[in-house]
């Protein structure tokens, strides 16, 4: 196998794999979008979202992204969700309702864990889809995220699997991983790996927390990206995923 | 496809020179041709379409473009046929492909299929059926109309063979047309194309009998024979006794002349216009798993594609029932969001659904029974034109999944308009258009499917945000609400959104979550 061969084996990623810039979705924070290689979202990647807590705004979160694709008439998919997706509130973000899909797979049967992947597959590789969003279970291993990369790689669709949050110390083939979590000041995003960029840590202030009139309209206000250096200290609870982050920041430091 | 342009073409074919009504022969005893007075009650009428070249037919459009049809013949490519603009250039029947390609470089070929002519020839025989009720398709070339039947809702058979040789233009195809009270005679009419029709068939040895041979439908090796044995109208065949005819050319030449002249009767099997597609197999031996049962179903779904594509239909649905031999049948119902026509889609939505079948017992025989159609969206690619890389349809990805997890779990939301939280809210069909709503209050992202009671340990970690809102609606349909609704947030950043109902407990309801 030749270099040329072996580059672009899928298994493999480079550590500054640029971006043409041109598959890419915002994620409507600019501080968000400057951290990241793509300035957006990763299309034809798998983006894991590990939450500490539901509630804490780790849906909000995409809501920019998913208002701007569901208004150009481009398709997402939300794959078992926790709860009902409240269309008031969606309608209220601004989404096109008529282009987000919702599948919901029976619940809390053998097969069901099984169904949702495989739902989010088939959306993925389709490449009709530009979205899918999975609610993962704990039961996900590593081998079912490859295959969701790897879907995703196929119909150059955005992927994103929320998962809890223990799956941040194991691996995973996702192209970006994010730990959510709250925090005095909102939702703090440790990216604890971003392919082809640096980690970074950011706080996303939901507007409750800040101005108590609540408009009912979500407006994300920006991040407050933290120093490059400082991003991984920045990160409160002692995270496992700290101490491969820092030998990762100066393997490529030096 | 405009008539002007088959005028064009059937002026250009070299083989069938127009020949004047004026020319023929009279038969002295013919003055009323259009009197039914004349016709015995009972006898047919016949109209004949000739449509030689359906193919070609096909390929043209409104550019002016030379077109022709090739065919592989003695080992080389020749023209089959061609187009008026093709033959104005040099080009003529049985030329070979590459001389042809050395005059007209421009020129568009496509191969002779006789499967698409036959097709083609079975959509026009459907078409034709808005004329008459019975309409007989007479391979290769030839759509037979009865209108003797329908002269009454047209006035005349004059009437009625001119609007179907407008409609036929306006569809797209060239033919010509010949009246006669026997099929073949009504065929060869067309053929040579004798625009007068004939009514009696005392009359079709008269006007025959100036006709070349060449237009007979006798085997090529008879043609032949005719040609050397110095005949060339068919009156001279006429004189001939048939006892001789059949010593030279065996009984097939005597027995059409005898279908032709109406002197033997020549049945026809009416085409049907079928509105259902059904096909059974049984199979020779018993299938236990649904793997080889996908094999077994891969013929007759490939014919239901063909029927479907041959009535420019799609498929809604489609009922497979899997025959057992001593317990009742597996009905398998396969429902497609868009209706389709194609046998890849089609198989991909009955495998799936096949393997998620259990088999009770073996199957000893399939039935497949298809009779709900509709038009297929031509637009259907339009609604998701920006996505990056189009593999499959947006119905495809449904229906596959539909087909594993059931139609109840792919869905669409949609907002209702009314207080009620839990009902301000409802599953659509995916794909079915909503209106955009104005503004809501400020709303949870999820809504839980049932209230959840605060446990007193949540209680204690959680603290008031903003102002309460009160929501007391519904008292017209008996499932009024009156409820006072707080957002909460927990220690640990979750913010809940719950409520109190008035009038009755304290307790407090965890109903949505802002996420």
């Amino acid at each position: 196998m030749n270099l040329e061969a072996l580059l672009k084996h899928p298994g493999l990623w480079k550590g500054r794999q640029q971006h043409d810039g041109k598959e890419t979705i915002s994620t409507g924070y600019p501080a968000l979008d400057a951290v990241l290689p793509a300035h957006g979202w990763p299309l034809g990647a798998l983006t894991e979202l590990m939450v500490a807590h539901e509630g804490i705004g780790e849906f909000s979160l995409l809501l920019p992204s998913l208002d701007a694709l569901t208004r150009q008439q481009q398709w997402v998919a939300l794959v078992a969700p926790p709860h009902i997706p409240y269309a008031p509130a969606l309608i209220n973000a601004g989404i096109s309702l008529e282009r987000m899909l919702i599948v919901d797979p029976e619940k809390d049967t053998t097969e069901s864990d099984k169904n949702a992947f495989w739902a989010t597959e088939q959306l993925l590789r389709s490449g009709v889809f530009s979205a899918v969003i999975l609610w993962a279970t704990k039961n996900s291993n590593e081998r079912q995220q490859r295959r969701l990369q790897l879907a995703a790689e196929h119909g150059k669709a955005w992927a994103v699997c929320y998962r809890p949050q223990q799956t941040a110390k194991t691996s995973s083939p996702a192209g970006l991983r994010m730990v959510l979590q709250h925090s005095d000041h909102g939702m703090q995003i440790d990216i604890i790996k971003n392919r082809g960029g640096r980690l970074h840590s950011l706080t996303h202030t939901t507007p409750s927390a800040t101005s108590p009139d609540n408009t009912g309209q979500i407006t994300p206000l920006p991040e407050k990206p933290h120093t490059e250096k400082n991003a991984a200290k920045n990160i409160k609870t002692p995270l496992c995923s700290i101490s491969p982050l820092k030998t990762y920041e100066t393997r490529t430091k030096q | 496809m405009k008539p002007e342009q088959n005028n064009n073409k059937a002026s250009s074919k070299s083989t069938h020179k127009q020949q004047s009504s004026t020319e023929q022969t009279r038969p002295p005893s013919g003055k009323s041709k259009q009197s039914t007075s004349a016709r015995p009650k009972g006898n047919h009428l016949w109209a004949s379409l000739y449509l030689p070249d359906l193919l070609l037919d096909t390929m043209q459009n409104s550019e002016e473009i030379p077109v022709a049809v090739i065919e592989r013949k003695n080992n080389r490519q020749q023209i089959r046929s061609c187009n008026h603009h093709a033959h104005e250039a040099g080009i003529f029947m049985g030329m070979a492909l590459n001389s042809a390609y050395a005059i007209l470089p421009a020129l568009t070929v496509v191969e002779y299929n006789a499967e698409q002519e036959a097709i083609l020839l079975r959509q026009v025989g459907e078409w034709a059926m808005q004329f008459s009720s019975i309409v007989c398709l007479h391979p290769p070339n030839h759509v037979l109309i009865e209108i003797a039947g329908s002269k009454r809702l047209f006035e005349s058979f004059e009437i009625l063979a001119a609007l179907i040789q407008q409609e036929l233009a306006t569809l797209g195809y060239s033919g010509l047309m010949g009246i006669a009270p026997t099929p073949l005679a009504a065929n060869l009419l067309a053929r040579a194309n004798i625009r007068r029709g004939i009514v009696q068939v005392q009359k079709l040895p008269y006007v025959l009998s100036e006709l070349s041979v060449s237009y007979l439908e006798l085997a090529p090796d008879t043609l032949e024979g005719l040609r050397r044995s110095g005949m060339r109208k068919i009156g001279n065949l006429l004189t001939v006794s048939p006892a001789s005819l059949t010593r030279r050319f065996g009984p097939a030449c005597v027995k059409y002349l005898d279908c032709l002249l109406g002197r033997h009767p020549d049945p026809r099997t009416p085409l049907r216009l079928t509105d259902f597609f059904e096909r059974s197999l049984d199979l020779p031996l018993e299938v236990h798993d649904t793997n080889a049962l996908q094999f077994a179903t891969q013929r007759m779904i490939n014919e239901l594609a063909a029927f479907l594509v041959a009535h420019d239909n799609g498929v809604n649905m489609f009922t497979l029932t899997l025959r057992h031999e001593k317990l009742d049948d597996t009905q398998l119902q396969l429902r497609f969001l868009q209706a389709t026509s194609q046998a890849r889609h089609l198989h991909r939505v009955l495998s799936e659904q096949l393997a998620q079948t259990t088999l009770p017992a073996p199957v000893s025989g399939l039935h497949l029974l298809a009779d709900t159609f509709s038009e297929i969206e031509r637009d259907a690619a339009d609604l998701f034109v920006k996505s990056r890389r189009q593999q499959n349809s947006f119905g495809e990805v449904i229906d596959k999944l539909c087909s594993r997890l059931g139609h109840d779990a792919l869905y669409t939301l949609s907002t209702v308009d009314d207080h009620r939280p839990e009902k301000a809210w409802k599953k659509s069909a995916p794909e079915s258009r909503q209106d955009r709503d104005s503004n809501w209050p400020d709303r949870p992202l999820w809504l839980l499917q049932q209230p959840r009671p605060v446990t007193p340990a949540l209680w204690q970690r959680l603290s008031l945000e903003g102002d309460a809102e009160r929501i007391e609606t519904g008292w017209w349909d008996n499932t009024d609400v009156r409820r006072d609704y707080y957002l909460y947030r927990d220690d640990r950043g979750t913010r809940y959104w719950a409520y109190r109902q008035r009038g009755k407990s304290n307790e407090l309801f965890i109903h949505g979550i802002f996420s």
